[in-house]
């Protein structure tokens, strides 16, 4: 085995990845080569140096994770009237905007150009009138689609 | 190197028994692991208060996952690979944003210290910038392999690339720290 070969082997070697093959020859090559024992020395030393940082203290989670998965209960726990009623909300502003966009370019087709302001104000009055918290993507998780 | 107080096999008992909706046993996985997650993301993203984030969004994810989780990875692989690539998105972003500077918290800081303490202080401050100056995939590789004690295949799973590409990631991570770490090797 040549060093080259060699040292490509010391990263697994010093992991106990290498198949008993590979170790056998390594170690042979090893018993050999000056060069490559000091490169192995040296990551050996590297990789014990590591463990030598200081702990991380890390916090306490449990209360703040518990409260999101609380609030994320809260919202996937509506009655049903109160899901559909968000599912027809966004179904009836999914087919204005629809409308909306539809009859510009019909309008525009006609040669009449209806200002962008105007659609922006009709989609932007629609969201607005929705419930809070009646997002869509809200929507999307409650009728079973959760990512 | 890691202090595990639970076995593989009881780790898949406590996921199985949070995935029926139990919450003293998802308690009990969040104490379990929330210490080794949390310093793989804060070595990852090097920002306390993001670390802290990410790492209630890595057991939020499990707990609503914990029903659909299917025992061909441990319970440690699937959690670190739910962390990793929350903390290597956030990395990512950060590095588009040239957001590369932070600091790992250091937990004795406050008190007067000896100069042993000092040293040791500064020791673990070199390491942890060379560990930051590597890139993404290969920081967590280390750290993975080096924290964790975990084998490639399970880092390749933790990552999503193969056994050889692990090994690439841990060669070239390994010349790097040398250069970096000469001084005090």
């Amino acid at each position: 085995m040549h060093c080259e070969a060699a040292k490509k082997l010391i990263s697994r070697y010093l992991d106990d990845e290498l198949s008993p093959g590979d170790r056998a020859s390594l170690e042979a090559h090893l018993a050999q080569c000056s060069r490559c024992q000091a490169e192995l020395a040296g990551q050996q030393q590297l990789w014990s140096l590591l463990t030598r940082v200081e702990p991380v203290q890390p916090p306490d989670v449990i209360a703040a994770v518990e409260a999101r998965l609380s609030e994320d209960r809260g919202r996937a726990s509506a009655p049903a009237w109160l899901r559909i009623q968000r599912v027809l909300y966004a179904a009836a502003a999914a087919a204005l905007v629809g409308l909306f966009i539809w009859s510009g370019v019909w309008a525009g087709k006609a040669q009449h150009l209806p200002a962008v302001g105007d659609h922006d104000r009709a989609v932007g009055e629609l969201l607005t009138d929705t419930p809070p918290g009646m997002e869509v993507v809200t929507m999307l998780e409650e009728i079973g689609q959760r990512p | 190197m890691p202090e595990r107080t639970t076995t593989a096999e009881e780790d898949l008992e406590i996921v199985r028994r949070v995935g029926a909706g139990d919450r003293a046993a998802f308690r009990a996985l969040v104490e379990r692991y929330r210490g080794p997650l949390y310093a793989f993301i804060l070595r990852m993203v090097r920002r306390p208060a993001v670390a802290e984030e990410l790492a209630q969004d890595t057991f939020v994810r499990a707990f609503l996952a914990a029903s659909r989780f299917e025992p061909t990875a441990s319970v440690s692989t699937w959690l670190f690979h739910i962390a990793a690539r929350l903390a290597m998105n956030e990395a990512a972003l950060a590095h588009h944003a040239h957001e590369v500077r932070g600091e790992v918290p250091d937990a004795t800081a406050g008190a007067p210290q000896p100069l042993e303490q000092l040293e040791r202080k500064e020791l673990s401050r070199a390491i942890e910038e060379a560990l930051a100056r590597l890139p993404a995939q290969q920081r967590a590789a280390v750290l993975l392999a080096r924290f964790e004690d975990m084998p490639y295949r399970e880092i390749g799973k933790v990552l999503g690339i193969s056994e050889g590409a692990v090994d690439g990631l841990l060669q070239r991570a390994r010349q790097t720290l040398m250069k970096l770490l000469r001084p005090v090797l």
